[in-house]
C-alpha cells in the first residue's frame, strides 16, 4: 500500500471536470513525478490530492487512513507540505520569518528544525535577515521548500519547483530534492522539465488531459519510445 | 470595549460575506464607505451633534507667563497637558504595535497574512482569528486617537469628516500596508499643512529688519485651503510615486 495515494479522481473547478480518472500515488521516501503537455491537469492533479479542488469521484488516502474530505488545512496537520508554484513566499518577510510561518501549527521550539533547513541550504543562513522577496529566484525557491519544510512533514509536494530559475539552479534544486527523499520524505511533484525529472523519479506519470497515459519508473518512461517521441522531444 | 465589540459585529456582519466571495478591493472599499454612512447615522441618533468639551484637571502643564518669566524670553511657549499625554500615548501605542507586529508569533502571522494570503492558509493560519484580532487592534487604536482628539481639541461627533482625507492621503503617501510608512505619511502630510499655512509674520519680525516686515499675515496659503493641501499631496503622490515613499502594496 503506498504512502500516499489518490484513486480514480475526477472532477475540476466547478464546472466541466479536468481530472478524468486519474490516479497517482508514492511510497514512503520515494519521489513521484507528474509530466504532461501544458493544460493535462498536472497542478490540478496536485490541488486535488492536496483538497485544494472538489472530487466528484474518487478516493485520497494517505498512510491507508481516507483524507478524502480533509481541508488543506487539516492535511498539513495530517504530514503533508505543499510548495505552490508562484507566490510561494512571504515577500515583505525576513527568510528566518518564513521559516516561523512555515511552523506555526508547532507548539514546540523551532530553533531546531530551522538549523537543520540552514543546513541544507547554507545559503538561506548568510541572508536570514534579508526580505524573501529582494532574493533570487532560485533562492526564493529554497525559502518555499524550507518553508514547507518546517512542519516535519512525511510529505512534500512541489509543484513545478524548477520554474524559471536557471539549469544551474536547477541541478541543485533536484540535489537537494534527492536529498529530501533520502531523509524519508515522499516527494510528489510535478515538472516542466520532464526528462530531468523522470531521470531522479521514482514513479513517473505521463497524464494528457487528465487522464494518466503512462505510468511506470522513471527509467523505463525514458526508454518508453512513445513518451520520448510525444513528451521528450525524441 | 464597545468600539470592539462594535468592529467585530461589523465585519461579522458585513465584511465577512464579501470576505468569503473574495470581491475586489475597490468593492470593499465601496462596503467601507456605506459602514461609514451607517456609522455616522448611528452616532447622529445616540450621540447626537453636538461639540463637547472634556474640561477636567489641570490643562496646562507649563503656562504662557510662567515660561515667559523664568526663560525671560519675550513671547510665552505652552505645553498644555493634553498635549504631553496625546505624545506619550501615541509614541507607546506605536512602539508597542511595532513591537507586537515583528516579535510576536501572532504578529508575525498577522503580517505573513497580509503578505500571502493563499500561503499562509497553506501554513495552517487560521484566517477567521488573525482578522478577528486585527479589527480588535484597529479598534483598540481607533479609541485611543479619537480620545486624545477628544481632549486636546473638543469632541465633535462628526469631526471623521474633515480628518478622513488627511489620514487617507497619510496612508498613500507613506505606502498602503506599511505601518512605518503610514508614521512617515502622516509626518509630511500635517508638517505640509503647518509650512504652507502658517502665518509668517511674527517669524519674520523676529529674522528680518524692522522696515522690511510685510503688513500682512504672510501666508502661502489661508488655513481655509488646509484640506486643499492633503489632495494636493494625494495627487503628486499618486502620480509619481504610486506606491509611496516607503514601498506599500498598491500596484
Amino acid at each position: 500500500m503506498s504512502y500516499l495515494s489518490g484513486v480514480g479522481m475526477t472532477g475540476g473547478y466547478g464546472g466541466a471536470d479536468i481530472l478524468h480518472d486519474c490516479s497517482i500515488s508514492v511510497d514512503k521516501g520515494q519521489i513521484a513525478v507528474i509530466v504532461g503537455p501544458n493544460g493535462a491537469g498536472k497542478s490540478t492533479a496536485m490541488k486535488a490530492l492536496f483538497g485544494m479542488l472538489d472530487l466528484r469521484k474518487g478516493v485520497v488516502t494517505l498512510d491507508g487512513q481516507d483524507i478524502t474530505n480533509m481541508s488543506p488545512q487539516e492535511r498539513v496537520a495530517a504530514g503533508m507540505s505543499f510548495v505552490p508554484q508562484v507566490n510561494n513566499v512571504f515577500p515583505t518577510m525576513t527568510v528566518q520569518e518564513n521559516l516561523e510561518m512555515g511552523g506555526v501549527l508547532r507548539d514546540d521550539d523551532l530553533t531546531a528544525t530551522i538549523d537543520e533547513i540552514y543546513d541544507l541550504f547554507p545559503i538561506l543562513k548568510e541572508k536570514r535577515n534579508q526580505a524573501a522577496g529582494e532574493l533570487s529566484g532560485g533562492q526564493r525557491q529554497q525559502v518555499a521548500v524550507g518553508r514547507a519544510l518546517m512542519t516535519n512533514p512525511k510529505l512534500l509536494m512541489l509543484d513545478e519547483p524548477t520554474a524559471g530559475v536557471s539549469p544551474v539552479v536547477m541541478d541543485e534544486l533536484f540535489d537537494l530534492i534527492i536529498e529530501i527523499a533520502n531523509t524519508g520524505v515522499s516527494i510528489v511533484m510535478v515538472e516542466q522539465n520532464a526528462r530531468q525529472a523522470l531521470e531522479i523519479a521514482d514513479q513517473g506519470y505521463v497524464l494528457v488531459q487528465g487522464r494518466n497515459r503512462f505510468t511506470d519508473t522513471g527509467q523505463v518512461l525514458l526508454d518508453n519510445p512513445d513518451v520520448r517521441k510525444s513528451f521528450l522531444g525524441g | 470595549m464597545l468600539s470592539i465589540a462594535l468592529a467585530l459585529l461589523t465585519d461579522r456582519t458585513v465584511y465577512r460575506f464579501y470576505r468569503i466571495k473574495r470581491v475586489d478591493p475597490v468593492i470593499m472599499l465601496i462596503v467601507s464607505m456605506g459602514v461609514m454612512f451607517t456609522m455616522a447615522g448611528l452616532t447622529r441618533f445616540f450621540i447626537g451633534t453636538e461639540d463637547r468639551v472634556f474640561a477636567d484637571g489641570a490643562r496646562f502643564i507649563l503656562k504662557a507667563r510662567d515660561m515667559k518669566e523664568t526663560l525671560g524670553l519675550s513671547e510665552g511657549v505652552t505645553v498644555k497637558t493634553s498635549q504631553v499625554i496625546t505624545v506619550v500615548m501615541t509614541l507607546a501605542s506605536a512602539i508597542w504595535l511595532f513591537w507586537f507586529l515583528g516579535k510576536t508569533k501572532i504578529g508575525k502571522m498577522m503580517r505573513a497574512f497580509s503578505d500571502n494570503k493563499d500561503l499562509a492558509l497553506l501554513s495552517g493560519i487560521n484566517p477567521e482569528r488573525i482578522i478577528r484580532l486585527t479589527w480588535i487592534i484597529a479598534a483598540i487604536l481607533a479609541t485611543i486617537a479619537g480620545t486624545l482628539y477628544g481632549l486636546d481639541k473638543s469632541y465633535k461627533p462628526f469631526v471623521y469628516q474633515q480628518l478622513l482625507l488627511p489620514i487617507f492621503a497619510a496612508a498613500i503617501v507613506g505606502g498602503l500596508g506599511n505601518p512605518l510608512g503610514a508614521v512617515v505619511g502622516g509626518f509630511v502630510v500635517a508638517f505640509s499643512e503647518v509650512i504652507l499655512t502658517y502665518a509668517y509674520t511674527k517669524f519674520l519680525h523676529y529674522t528680518l529688519p524692522a522696515s522690511w516686515v510685510p503688513d500682512g499675515l504672510v501666508q502661502f496659503l489661508p488655513t481655509d485651503y488646509k484640506f486643499a493641501i492633503s489632495f494636493m499631496i494625494l495627487v503628486l503622490i499618486l502620480i509619481f510615486r504610486p506606491t509611496g515613499i516607503l514601498r506599500g502594496k498598491l500596484q
